[in-house]
């Protein structure tokens, strides 16, 4: 009867929440296995006595399953059919099954029950406590060496090698009081809050709500007169009922942040068969939650025993055991030994026993142990062993015996090995509050003598910790502690309408009393020989702390950097409250003196994907485009250029051209027939006021008093240091009416900086602006006789140069649309700007061309892009704001003198004279050109006065800003900032070259079309 | 070249006027969901000093006041013409499509004298309406607004981020038991990613995601 | 991401706003009668000081409206919201106190470790 228990008794016959009616198919490292709806990986695969689920990440020791829940330390596989659609690192206490799922272990190769990377647990004497920084110390190409070997042993999953094929959504919560953690607490809290009439948000990191009181046996607990099942679903009901509370199952509280916002990560279809999965439900899906209040009833987390031998497979926290077992219907063993140090344990002996499990002992460190208990035990036969410890373990994948022999205050262990065979052993050091989402709300922690843990302790936002993640273990205060802060926290928010009933809880659980802690169970063997592990996930043991503290590491936050304990992706939960009592015993320290490492977020690890949710991809960022943009798009060959937000034409490519013939041809066809430009995305300020100019005057370097309605300007704006910041045109349309165009980079920045001086230090100039940049389009069309095409398109205006001059501006009409010309250039061709409003914006672009290929037209009119306008105005010496200065130019340094005013103060006038700004050697920009006419300088290419580099550091000079091949010169230019560089027009210098000798280059003047007139190239 | 003669078919006869998102049509979803373009409203940005907004009464906007109550917004008689609260000294004034001009006139000459500015800003903008009982929902999805009817009601207008873009939302007066609309005004440039990004967020509503547009080529 | 109360739109995300630096320094008159030293105290120096600082802050995403902000720079906490033009208000708070320049609670800064419910250093 024994044996056929073995093959298939490890589920129970009843109970558990699993529907048993429901059976499901999985496989793990290819062999398959059956589990019920409602298990978890771990949960079915215990049910299949199957413990040995992964390897550890150093020494690649055998890894079983330790907890039940997301603090598990070791248990994390691989889940996913293939390369693309998978997941590492995913926790098999979490992972639900579902009708296919395939899992893997990973971390093994080349499979987890014969494992090469095993040589590193032999070999792991070498691998000591800080063996990484040791590493790194040593003789520089060691860690060389060593780097690709580790790499290949230690790699935790592996990451999808394609394109995330699944959707993630996130959205964006308010809510009057949150909670975290649908346990008893939890429940009462949000139930409270909602009867008050506060929106609520209740999270819960598992399936289904109730927390711990799902762990007890069926029928043992009654709330309010009723099974507690049927009062948790009665609760969940009301909640679900009432429109302003959201439940949230399968959701993690992962990171606590400044003003009580949230982030908390739900799971929406990782537990469904990928056919159930819904075609447009997320994946997974982020909210982040700013709530008034927030309500912590995270519970608490049993610390394990730490004992030589204390990570094989089969040795488990006692209460995962109990969980397992009266949650899921899983006995994790047949044979099991209990080794607690206080009275919560002794409940999953009896639970195992009464479900069909023989206990071999109740190990109990403790030497007094209350008579009741004694009783229970003897009552039911168990063989107790108290003031004793389990000093040893066998077994490989799974453990076979454990060698309990009794401990005497002293520490002191008898001599006589005791081996009791047994095939589970679980262990509890006691219980501590979860406090990790309360550390990372900045609230500080104090330690609990009675608890020996950590506890909430002073907080710092508008929180409350309830249940037993405040240190109250006992269900009734854990309901009254959570109806009280839900209240409370409703309260506070407004909501004072109601005090809901008392629950009354009626139950005979045990708890935690009379904790005795003893940092590590000694060991009969030599000291070197010992392996007693503290975080089982990244192989660090009591030795690797013995020997950091040894080398002068006496700060809890050091030796945790240095032995890496609590540095997993399970951030050490259930290990770190362990490694502080172990450092306060060998320091000779109380563990408050100690201290703890900080909490920090996330809890535990989120996707990537949920943190992108749906901004990926084509939704990634906006692309700003202009009215003109369909059209572009509908040209058969467009290179574009993103500037800013924008996307804009580079090069209209024509069949057979590459881009840089493009932009010659483009570049030629400007000054030689005509170009039109979509210059939309110039940045437009409507600037109005009886102080306008005044306003003006003090933004722009130059003088805007005297200009008349129907004029333009060039103007140039400094910031306070006197730096070049943007510049562009501003035409008068009244005495008190102004149009400012700005870059198409720097239009929010100047509206800020304007918007800035106007209301905070100028709040009396009586001026309002309005930014209008999409409010039109505008097209650029310049080249030798353009006016003509430009008097075919409009109505009503006669745009002859010789009466519409430079730098005036008309309105008219185009077949009736009103639109705005500007006689203004910045190619130094004839040109004009059409502005039309946005609407029109295509139609006035396709009328354009239309225009000029029609009949009677015959003009050789030609697209150009951005980058044929950068080297037409390079052509003519303009600067581009952003490309020739990088905020340390001033307009002196750009040879812009001219536009600095005499008399009165604007913007950084008074930096223009400081003793730096005002030197004769600072970088000016000049006009350069190499020796070898059809060379194109790189650009940021290094100006050096000799051909010889010589011996580093090479001074230099100075740097190219931009550089093109200029078709209307028929060779190279280029613009350099370059120190001293106006008094070295003329000289020869030289561009360094990167595996080539240095080119000569000419400096001469930024005007290259005058330069040529001047026969100076 | 065939460049020039798919041109020429493009020459139009009559002015052509083309809303920012008119290469989209509209979505709908699950229980009355629907998104569209509302085309061509008449918007204006006044500003004026938030004293002068009290005690004014503007015959152009018939019976619309200044609302000077922060993200509060006030309709004419008529109900043609809202007056959004943008800034303690700035408003948008939205009226039918077409009345723009006219209304610009009428506002202008009625102000004169006084320091205000006003700026036609119609084509700057264009207007998302979302329609249907999870229109909330979605907005959620994409602003940090707290959009619960508890804080958000008719008539109230913010300005916020959508997504990476900045844009405002306002909720439009609507009959009583009439399903809730709530207006996206946003930049004509960053409509198409608005849209796209709202039909994405009501995926789970059962509404068609559009693409934004894309696949231009970057690279040389 | 702390909230910030905007003195006309009421409480919001950070992200709808931009910092401007130190507040209450205003741009001089008569620069061209200052030193150098003088103008570079305006142009470049500032505070920067941890604990108690004002600020000027810009609902750029809303009302385009700049107000000033008293906060406490080591912890985040919002002391003061209050027009431009206005004197910074008279708030006391928790200066830095330890070591290393942090307020004892509030900061991330783990100088001090533990503390009971309601202590306060």
């Amino acid at each position: 009867m024994a044996t056929s228990r073995q093959k298939s008794g490890l589920r129970t016959e009843q109970g558990g929440h699993i529907n048993r009616g429901k059976p499901i198919h999985f496989t793990f490292d290819g062999k398959a296995y059956q589990g019920f709806e409602g298990d978890t990986l771990a949960s079915a695969l215990l049910a299949n006595g199957v413990h040995m689920v992964a390897r550890s990440f150093k020494y690649h020791r055998p890894r079983g399953i330790v907890a039940a829940g997301s603090e598990d330390p070791a248990a994390i596989v691989q889940i996913g059919p293939d390369a693309v659609e998978t997941d590492p690192n995913t926790r098999v206490t979490e992972q639900e099954i579902y009708e296919g799922l395939m899992a893997s272990a990973q971390n093994c190769w080349p499979s987890l029950s014969f494992d090469i990377g095993i040589a590193n647990d032999v070999l792991s004497d070498f691998i000591p406590a800080g063996f990484y920084y040791k590493t790194f110390m040593g003789p520089p190409l060691s860690w060389m060496r060593f780097e690709p070997i580790i790499r290949k042993a230690a790699g935790l999953g592996v990451a999808p090698t394609n394109r995330d094929p699944d959707q993630y959504d996130s959205t964006n919560r308010h809510v009057d009081v949150l909670v975290v953690g649908a346990g008893p607490s939890g429940l009462a809290a949000a139930k409270a809050a909602a009867d008050a009439g506060a929106r609520v948000i209740l999270a819960e990191e598992t399936n289904s709500l109730g927390g711990a009181l799902l762990s007890e046996p069926e029928d043992s607990v009654s709330l309010g007169g009723k099974p507690s099942d049927a009062a948790i679903e009665k609760m969940a009901a009301d909640l679900e009922a009432n429109p302003d509370v959201t439940v949230l199952t399968r959701t993690t509280a992962f990171g606590y942040y400044g003003d009580n916002f949230v982030g908390l990560w739900e799971r929406v279809t990782d537990h469904q068969a990928p056919l159930d999965r819904g075609k447009h439900v997320p994946r997974q899906k982020i909210w982040r939650v700013r709530a008034k209040q927030v309500i912590l009833a995270t519970g608490s987390l049993e610390r394990p025993m730490v004992f030589d031998g204390n990570d094989r497979p089969g040795i488990m926290l006692a209460g995962a055991v109990r969980t397992f077992l009266n949650r899921y219907g899983v006995l994790c063993g047949h044979k099991a030994v209990i080794f607690a140090n206080n009275d919560s344990a002794w409940a999953t002996a009896f639970d195992l026993q009464k479900a069909g499990s023989q206990i071999a002992a109740i190990v109990d460190v403790r030497r007094k142990i209350s008579g009741e208990l004694l009783q229970m035990a003897a009552e039911r036969g168990i063989p107790i062993f108290a003031g004793s410890a389990i000093v040893g373990t066998k077994g490989r994948s799974r453990v076979t015996a454990a060698d309990i022999r009794l401990v005497d205050e002293t520490g002191a262990i008898s001599p006589k090995s005791n081996w009791i065979n047994c095939d589970l052993i679980a262990t509890s050091c006691g219980w501590a509050p979860n406090v990790a989402l309360f550390s990372q709300s900045r609230g500080k922690l104090y330690y609990d003598d009675d608890l020996q843990a950590f506890r909430p302790g002073a907080s710092w936002q508008q929180e409350r910790s309830v249940g037993a993640a405040n240190g109250s273990y006992d269900l009734q205060d854990c309901l009254d502690e959570g109806r009280k802060a839900g209240a409370a926290a409703a309260s506070d928010t407004g909501f004072k309408k109601r005090i809901p009933k008392v629950l009354k809880a009626s139950h005979s659980m045990l708890l935690q009393t009379d904790l005795q802690i003893i940092p590590q169970v000694p060991s009969p063997k030599v000291a070197k020989k010992v392996r007693a592990f503290i975080d089982l996930q990244d192989d660090v043991t009591t030795k690797d702390i013995k020997v950091a503290i040894q080398e002068g590491l006496h700060s809890v936050e050091h030796i945790k950097r240095y032995t890496t304990t609590g540095m997993g992706t399970d951030q050490g939960k259930i290990a770190n409250l362990n490694a502080f009592a172990f450092i306060a015993d060998h320091l000779g320290k109380s563990v408050p003196d100690v201290g703890v490492t900080t909490f920090r977020q996330p809890y535990k690890p989120v996707t990537m994907g949920a943190l992108a949710g749906q901004h990926v991809g084509a939704h990634f960022m906006p692309r700003r485009t202009t009215a003109m943009h369909p059209w572009h798009r509908a040209q058969r060959d467009v290179i574009f250029e993103p500037v800013g937000d924008w996307l804009r034409p580079r090069a209209f490519l024509r069949d057979g051209e590459d881009f840089q013939q493009a932009v010659q041809r483009e570049t030629k066809a400007a000054r030689t027939g005509i170009g039109v430009l979509d210059a939309s995305t110039l940045g437009k300020i409507d600037v109005r006021g009886p102080d306008a100019r005044e306003f003006l005057n003090r933004i722009y370097t130059n003088a805007w008093s005297k200009l008349s309605p129907g004029k333009c300007r060039y103007g140039l704006m400094l910031k306070e240091d006197g730096m070049v910041m943007d510049d562009g045109v501003t035409a008068c349309l009244a005495d008190d009416h102004f149009h400012m165009t700005t870059t198409t980079g720097g239009a929010a920045n100047v509206l800020g900086h304007l918007e800035d001086y106007l209301q905070t230090e100028w709040p009396d100039l009586k001026v309002y602006l309005t930014t209008t940049t999409e409010q039109t389009a505008v097209a650029s069309i310049c080249g030798p006789g353009c006016d003509r095409l430009i008097a075919d398109l409009l109505d009503d205006l006669d745009p002859d140069p010789e009466t519409f001059k430079f730098m005036d501006w008309r309105d008219a009409h185009i077949q009736g649309i009103p639109v705005r010309v500007f006689r203004i250039s910045f190619t130094g061709e004839l040109s004009y700007e059409i502005n039309i409003d946005a609407s029109y914006g295509l139609w006035l672009w396709k009328k354009i061309f239309a225009q000029a290929k029609c009949e009677g037209g015959g003009y050789d009119i030609t697209p150009y892009g951005t980058e044929a306008m950068h080297v037409l105005r390079a052509e003519k010496g303009f600067i581009i704001v952003g490309q020739e200065t990088d905020g340390t130019a001033t307009p002196i340094d750009l040879g812009m003198n001219w536009i600095v005013k005499k008399s009165g103060d604007f913007v950084g006038r008074r930096s223009l004279t400081r003793s730096d700004t005002s030197r004769d050697d600072r970088k000016q920009l000049v006009g350069l050109v190499t020796e070898q006419p059809d060379y194109v300088l790189m650009e940021g290419t290094q100006i050096i006065a000799t051909q010889e580099e010589g011996t580093a550091p090479v001074p230099m000079l100075g740097h190219v800003t931009s550089s093109y091949l200029s078709p209307n010169l028929e060779r190279s230019i280029a613009m350099a900032m370059l120190e001293s560089g106006r008094s070295r027009v003329g000289q020869t210098l030289y561009a360094s070259r990167k595996g080539d000798s240095a080119m000569a280059v000419r400096v001469v003047g930024t005007d290259f079309l005058k330069e040529r007139e001047d026969g100076n190239i | 070249m065939a460049t020039s003669d798919k041109l020429s078919e493009t020459l139009a006869d009559r002015p052509d006027r083309l809303s920012a998102l008119s290469h989209r049509s509209p979505l709908t979803g699950d229980d009355g969901l629907l998104m569209r373009e509302a085309t061509h409203l008449g918007k204006l940005v006044l500003r004026l000093a938030e004293t002068e907004a009290e005690t004014l009464k503007i015959k152009a906007l018939e019976g619309a006041g200044l609302p000077t109550q922060p993200c509060r917004s006030s309709v004419s008689h008529t109900g043609t013409v809202s007056v959004l609260w943008l800034g303690p000294d700035e408003w948008m004034v939205v009226s039918q499509a077409g009345t723009e001009e006219a209304l610009q006139t009428r506002l202008h000459s009625e102000l004169s004298g006084r320091h205000f500015q006003l700026s036609n800003v119609t084509d700057y903008y264009t207007c998302i309406d979302i329609a249907g009982h999870q229109n909330r929902e979605i907005l959620m999805n994409l602003s940090t607004l707290d959009m619960h009817n508890r804080t958000f009601s008719a008539g109230q207008i913010k300005g916020s981020i959508f997504g990476h873009a900045n844009a405002y939302v306002w909720q439009l007066h609507t009959e009583p038991g009439a399903s809730e609309i709530f207006r996206l005004i946003i930049r004509s440039s960053m409509a198409d990613y608005l849209w796209c990004l709202v039909s994405r967020s009501a995926r789970l509503f059962g509404m068609p995601e559009d693409t934004p547009i894309s696949g231009e080529k970057l690279v040389i | 991401m702390f909230v910030i109360d905007c003195p006309w739109c009421g409480e919001r995300d950070m992200s709808e706003f931009s910092c401007g630096g130190e507040a209450h320094i205003a741009r001089p008159e008569g620069s061209e009668q200052m030193n150098d030293e003088e103008w570079a105290q305006f142009v470049f120096i500032r505070k920067n000081s941890k604990g108690r600082y004002a600020e000027r802050w810009n609902h750029a995403a809303g009302c385009r409206r700049w107000f000033n902000l008293l906060r406490n720079t080591a912890t985040d906490q919002i002391l003061a919201v209050y027009k431009m033009g206005d004197a910074e208000p008279n708030v006391s708070t928790e200066e830095p106190v330890t070591p290393s320049g942090e307020a004892p609670i509030g900061s991330g800064n783990d100088a001090v470790k533990l503390m009971k419910p309601g202590e306060a250093l």
